[in-house]
């Protein structure tokens, strides 16, 4: 009796794991069927994207005002997909296109991937149907030869929709920071030249015990390189000199220039001795110490920065300003910038049908035509932006939203950080709290000869090549980094510069050069 | 016992020795219920265990996701020249062996040692919140356990504070590659010594309680007693974590090293892992990952197996 009781409790089990795996294989079916017949409709497009999240405060897109406008405005249905939150997106990207069954639509970093992904089979050649198909995009392109050449593969294949914005100051969101409040309180000028600069920073170590604060990572590169005419800090960084060679910055006498500098701040303890380890939290920390008077960091930091002295009860107030001159007059021969157009853009895929191509493309051309525009960045007209003066303004269904108005951005719009079409500068304006769009108008003000030796980002390189410089790079930036750390230590005489390129020059370095530059003669070509 | 086989083979020198398919049909009619319960599990490790390694192939290949491994282009043994042919291959298996041999040095006993502390204890209270205390740290998650070492030792933290009442030059540990290795070993040491010396504490309740009598009554004292009993008990259980052990020595900790180094440190800290990771992960190069991987796995095989040989011929036992 036992014994069967035993049986018949092993089968029930058996039996309810069977049918789990039944109801969850049954499900599968259920969401492909549904993908399917999602794909079936005219109108109906599947799109993967790592951006355009819609809000967190809303369960999915067809709760977001945003994702349901463009829906309604463009007459397409969208179902979007997103990697898991917290998944890295090129893990993510690669493994969905390992699937043969593709969305219609990747929104993805596609720069320097293009020409691959045409070749294997994952998205379309746009070449022969954008001028047709896509008239405004096609326009667009053609009325801005810089982006035209961005969005193109070295053989002139266009393969995205690319994002792209106004202004200089919209792709420039990191830089020198410092203590306004201080400077008041000793009478000091904005430092604007190295000179001044390593004066307020003496002055803000006597009066405040402060030192000069930064992280040896992108934030700091370039840094102050610029006003010694250097174009790099700690992290290996490449420039287009006037006769459009690529160079290191590394390898310049400028930038030893700039290390000894570092070096003699570092000695006189002037800079934070915690500056090789410390990460973006590290600095907050130390910032709301009052152990900083003068940092680099983004342009979002000053809000911070600037809280956590209310919440301190400290009159803090941190501003950004522009990076110091060159002695002799001239500008900062380097900034923090992005390339105004963006590495994300929307591909199609292999996947889409023929007959829905003419109404792909009519959707995202949309984005740039006037009314596309215009939702893209701002939302609809009425509800969430008005024409005031000429010029589109955020009515108080944005600014004095109940989730406040960040999120009543995110909820409205589509441009917030990287969306489709053009990111208008009055958009970011209107975003921006006053000190961060201060700031970034200070960093890339007046400032195009730095931007103009900025190597841009669609330069790209065969899969060969890539191979070899990521193993040269490898090399070649812990190298630098390491012993860009020693020379400012002074653990490494400056004397030994020379021996420094030479070793860089052993470890291939040339090589590396040549790969880039021909990538960039490509670029040029195109 | 030799004779003995001949004897036997001698006396039915005409049948002959079942096939091995006969004697699984025979064994499978005996234990058709084993079998059925072992079904599940091997199906597991036939479907995540084997069927993936499959996916090793693309070491030989410039593997591209989208044509998968049936159409990425064959390159032969590209992948491990590359390695080889990198300046830093030397350093950073020099500074992998480094870090994991100071960590078996240092880490391996310290369980040990704690163990028999514990097992000392008289007073059950007090052992029982020696227990739990130097095992919860074990449940703090890496990226924690990182922040408060990177804030204990930066140079207004604690640890420098103290080591400059003792006259050291107040310094950020962290940026300093001499600290780096012992920082990472004394903090491994913190973090996993109560969790490990769980299992030493099981072995050690399994001793009989009846030979420290005996030793007692033939006046051994509580070294004597560690040195003869507790110990020799141990024994199995620490030669079997040792080899284990053995066979990770080159897989050392990837999260911390990476949340821990930096430049001033890579010339000691820069890893196989943290190797893999800049160059296959953050590439996308996955060929490349995989085939030092690949390397970083047949290594640990082979010191497992040596170790397990030497274990077998010196102490007379062994994993398998």
């Amino acid at each position: 009796m036992n014994r069967v009781n035993k049986w018949k409790k092993l089968a029930c089990l058996l039996g309810v794991t069977a049918s789990s795996l039944l109801v969850a294989c049954g499900n599968n079916d259920a969401e492909e069927g549904g993908k399917e017949a999602a794909s079936g409709g005219e109108d109906s497009f599947s799109i993967w994207s790592t951006w355009l999240e819609p809000s967190s405060t809303v369960e999915g897109p067809e709760e977001s005002p945003f994702h349901q406008g463009l829906e309604e405005e463009t007459g397409v249905e969208l179902n979007w997909q997103f990697p898991t939150s917290g998944q890295d997106w090129s893990e993510a990207f690669n493994l969905m296109i390992s699937d043969q069954d593709l969305p219609d639509l990747i929104y993805y970093s596609w720069m320097g991937l293009g020409e691959q992904h045409i070749q294997e089979g994952t998205i379309r050649d746009l070449t022969d149907v954008l001028e047709e198909k896509a008239p405004n995009y096609w326009q667009f392109l053609k009325d801005n030869p810089d982006f035209d050449r961005a969005m193109k593969t070295d053989d002139g294949k266009y393969y995205m929709f690319g994002f792209f914005r106004e202004e200089p100051f919209q792709a420039s969101y990191q830089g020198p920071q410092i203590r306004q409040d201080w400077l008041d309180e000793q009478g000091l000028p904005t430092p604007t030249n190295i000179e001044e600069l390593t004066n307020t920073i003496k002055v803000f170590n006597e009066e405040y015990g402060a030192q000069l604060l930064f992280q040896t990572g992108w934030r700091m590169s370039p840094g102050f390189a610029g006003a010694f005419g250097a174009r790099g800090s700690f992290e290996t960084r490449y420039f287009v000199d006037e006769s459009d060679q690529i160079q290191m910055a590394q390898t310049q006498p400028e930038w030893i220039e700039y290390m000894s500098w570092l070096n003699e701040l570092y000695q006189d303890n002037l800079i934070d001795p915690d500056f090789s380890t410390i990460d973006d939290q590290g600095i907050q920390t130390k910032v709301a110490q009052d152990d900083a008077g003068i940092t680099l960091m983004n342009a979002g930091s000053l809000l911070s920065f600037n809280k956590d002295a209310e919440t301190n009860g400290t009159c803090a107030e941190w501003v950004g300003f522009g990076y110091p001159d060159q002695g002799d007059g001239s500008k900062s021969a380097s900034i923090f910038s992005e390339n105004l157009n963006n590495a994300f853009g929307i591909a199609i895929s292999t996947s889409m049908p023929e007959e829905k191509m003419d109404k792909a493309l009519e959707f995202l051309d949309w984005a740039y035509t006037e009314e596309g525009y215009n939702y893209w960045n701002y939302g609809r007209e009425g509800e969430s932006w008005e024409m005031v003066d000429g010029q589109p303004t955020f009515t108080e269904a944005i600014t004095e939203h109940e989730l406040g108005k960040d999120e009543a951005i995110i909820l409205n719009t589509g441009n917030w950080q990287s969306g489709q079409g053009v990111q208008a500068a009055r958009f970011v304006e209107q975003r921006l709290d006053v000190p961060s769009y201060e700031a970034s108008i200070a960093w890339a003000e007046d400032q195009e000869e730095a931007i103009a030796a900025i190597v841009p980002t669609s330069i790209s390189m065969t899969a060969e090549e890539r191979r070899e410089a990521a193993n040269l790079e490898n090399t070649i930036n812990v190298y630098v980094a390491e012993n860009s750390l020693k020379f400012v230590t002074g653990e490494r005489s400056l004397d030994e510069f020379d021996a420094f390129v030479q070793e860089l020059n052993d470890q291939g370095l040339d090589r590396l050069v040549e790969i880039n530059q021909a990538a960039y003669d490509r670029y040029l070509q195109r | 016992m030799q004779d003995h086989i001949a004897d036997r083979r001698l006396a039915k020198p005409n049948i002959k020795k079942p096939s091995f398919k006969e004697r699984l049909k025979k064994d499978f009619d005996h234990n058709k219920i084993k079998y059925l319960m072992a079904l599940p599990i091997i199906i597991f490790f036939l479907v995540f265990h084997y069927r993936p390694m499959y996916g090793l192939l693309m070491v030989f290949q410039n593997f591209s996701p989208r044509l998968g491994i049936d159409g990425s282009p064959w390159v032969g043994l590209y992948h491990f020249q590359r390695f080889f042919n990198d300046p830093n291959a030397f350093r950073i298996i020099r500074n992998t062996f480094n870090i994991s041999i100071w960590s078996l040095v240092f880490g391996f006993p310290a369980p040990i040692i704690l163990a028999l502390l514990i097992n000392e204890i008289k007073n059950k209270t007090f052992r029982r919140v020696v227990q739990t205390v130097s095992y919860m740290p074990y449940f703090v998650s890496i990226v924690v356990v990182c922040s408060l070492i990177a804030f204990f030792t930066q140079s207004n933290g604690l640890i420098p504070s103290i080591m400059e009442t003792f006259g050291f030059q107040r310094d950020n540990l962290l940026a300093n590659p001499k600290y780096f290795v012992p920082i990472y070993v004394i903090s491994g040491i913190w973090q996993t010594m109560g969790w490990d010396s769980i299992i030493y504490l099981a072995a050690l309740s399994g001793i009989d309680q009846e030979q420290y009598e005996a030793a007692r009554i033939d006046g051994a004292n509580k070294l004597q007693q560690i040195r003869r009993i507790t110990l020799p008990g141990l024994k199995p259980t620490i030669v079997i974590l040792f080899i284990l052990r053995m066979g990770s020595l080159l897989s050392v900790g990837f999260e911390k090293i990476l949340l821990l180094y930096s430049a001033s440190t890579y010339s000691v800290a820069d890893v196989i892992s943290t190797y893999v990771y800049r160059m296959g992960l953050l590439n996308a190069d996955y060929s490349y990952a995989a085939a030092i991987g690949l390397l970083n796995t047949l290594v640990n095989l082979v010191l497992l197996l040596v170790t397990n040989h030497i274990s077998k011929k010196v102490a007379g036992q062994g994993l398998f």
